[in-house]
């Protein structure tokens, strides 16, 4: 999507100038629309770079590793408000990073694609502005970006990263307005019967196998030891049963409140496709309701669960 | 045995509830139940926390998982915190974890949250008799996700 060349350039560009220790980046993956996120250390390496609609993983994720060092980093609206937020909790000094911000036009549902064309390889796909092209042994698909954009990409309302260093070029799409289909989904699921819901997460939650890729892909899970992995005391233990993945989720979503900033790569991560946004997506909406507060956009606001007010709701003690 | 003897109506089983009563307000106002021979249910099992912030989601929910039917939440009105600000922290994370429970499915009587002070005995003793009705109405706690059995099994 954004010309391989010239991204490449304007880093190494970037990285010279500024001297910076890294860039991180995306690289191509090896497997078929899945670019994996690299740090790129030395001017000749840039070329590995690339940036299409299948970056979903939220680079915030990889500036713990990279603390006390100068870092370029990549940033979409969701990466951005994740640095922040980082930021915010001292995990790292602004002034060490250089971001990068690219104006995002919400990346694709690879699982869509992958189901509708089995076996699609990435040099299969093409994208130009709103449209996306699919070779096909010979006939030539066209699609339309915003069919294929992932839920909660659809539903972004920060797709532009703001107080960037750097803002690369609005990339040639138009932006889709963001539709409210993830607060329609979670509001639909909420006004569920008690035991149709219960239902609908047993399902998704019980194929969960507890592999933590969704903790892994967090930018904001770095305790150096996970409640998860804690021994004393043992909370939970890592067999995928019923009462271990509901205390795991449960408990993940609660240290969620007023951070998560709804990237998706949760979601995206995960092997057994479980619907998280409809976990997240609705911690966030209870976040908003109950606390007007919107994570990552704001470092001087403390946290929701940092501090309180005496005129919060008080409907829940009986 | 008790879960059978509820599913077949012979109901001899009794809620079992554990409550983390706050050192400062609510046990003492536990305690002043007890002096004052007020009587409820003896379906509680009550565990003293320094503070109702002490409590995190972890604690309600491994109670529930190692066996609890409900929980109870108990700590000083707001205002009246021994540590000043701990029960405000407490309810914003109250409120969020009751949502999310109720979102997933979970019956909201299962966990419950309350204010009771040092000079409410008799609160208190109104609350557990409230708690202990309102758990034995939606019956045992069969853990998380699992399906609860169906109606069939109340005829056997």
């Amino acid at each position: 999507m954004t010309d391989k060349v010239s991204l490449a350039r304007t880093l190494q560009e970037v990285f010279q100038r500024e001297g910076l220790d890294g860039v991180i980046g995306y690289a191509a993956g090896t497997t078929p629309l899945r670019p994996r996120p690299t740090v790129v250390t030395k001017p000749e390496a840039f070329d590995s770079l690339v940036f299409d609609g299948f970056c979903v993983q939220n680079l915030a994720n990889y500036l713990h590793r990279h603390r006390g060092k100068r870092m370029g980093i990549l940033v979409k609206g969701c990466d951005r408000r994740a640095v922040r937020v980082l930021v915010q909790e001292k995990q790292i000094a602004r002034e060490d990073l250089y971001l990068i911000g690219i104006p995002c036009p919400g990346m694709l549902n690879r699982s869509q694609l992958l189901e509708e064309y089995p076996g699609l390889q990435g040099d299969q796909v093409a994208e130009e502005g709103d449209t996306l092209y699919l070779e096909l042994s010979g006939n030539r698909v066209t699609l339309s970006r915003v069919d294929y954009l992932l839920p909660t990409c659809r539903a972004c309302r920060h797709r532009v990263p703001d107080d960037v260093d750097l803002l690369l070029d609005p990339l040639p799409f138009t932006s889709p307005e963001a539709d409210g289909s993830l607060a329609d989904e979670v509001k639909s699921i909420a006004e569920m019967e008690g035991e149709e819901r219960a239902g609908l997460f047993r399902e998704e939650l019980s194929r969960c196998i507890l592999c933590y890729a969704c903790r892994n892909v967090c930018p904001f899970c770095y305790c150096e030891t996970c409640f998860t992995d804690s021994l004393q005391p043992a909370w939970m233990t890592p067999a995928p049963e019923p009462d271990n993945i509901f205390f795991y989720h449960v408990n993940r979503m609660m240290h969620m409140a007023g951070r998560c900033v709804t990237c998706g790569s949760c979601e995206w991560a995960c092997p057994e496709h479980i619907q998280l946004r409809l976990l997240y997506g609705k911690l966030v909406a209870d976040v908003e309701e109950l606390f007007a507060y919107e994570p990552g956009l704001d470092e001087t606001t403390p946290q929701p669960l940092s501090h309180f007010s005496e005129h919060d709701p008080d409907e829940h003690i009986g | 045995m008790a879960e059978q003897a509820h599913k077949t109506g012979t109901s001899s089983w009794e809620p079992r509830i554990v409550a983390f009563l706050c050192r400062w307000c609510s046990y003492a106002g536990a305690d002043l139940a007890g002096v004052s021979r007020i009587s409820y249910p003896p379906t509680t099992r009550v565990i003293l926390v320094p503070c109702s912030s002490r409590i995190s989601p972890y604690h309600i929910l491994k109670a529930l998982i190692e066996g609890a039917d409900g929980v109870l939440v108990s700590g000083c009105h707001p205002g009246d915190c021994h540590y000043l600000t701990g029960n405000l922290l407490a309810r914003r994370r109250f409120i969020l974890l009751k949502r999310l429970l109720a979102y997933l499915g979970i019956e909201e009587a299962r966990v419950k949250f309350s204010w009771i002070s040092a000079s409410e005995g008799e609160e208190f003793a109104q609350l557990i008799r409230e708690v202990t009705e309102e758990v034995r109405a939606i019956g045992p706690f069969h853990g998380f996700l699992r399906e609860v059995p169906g109606e069939e099994t109340h005829d056997g």
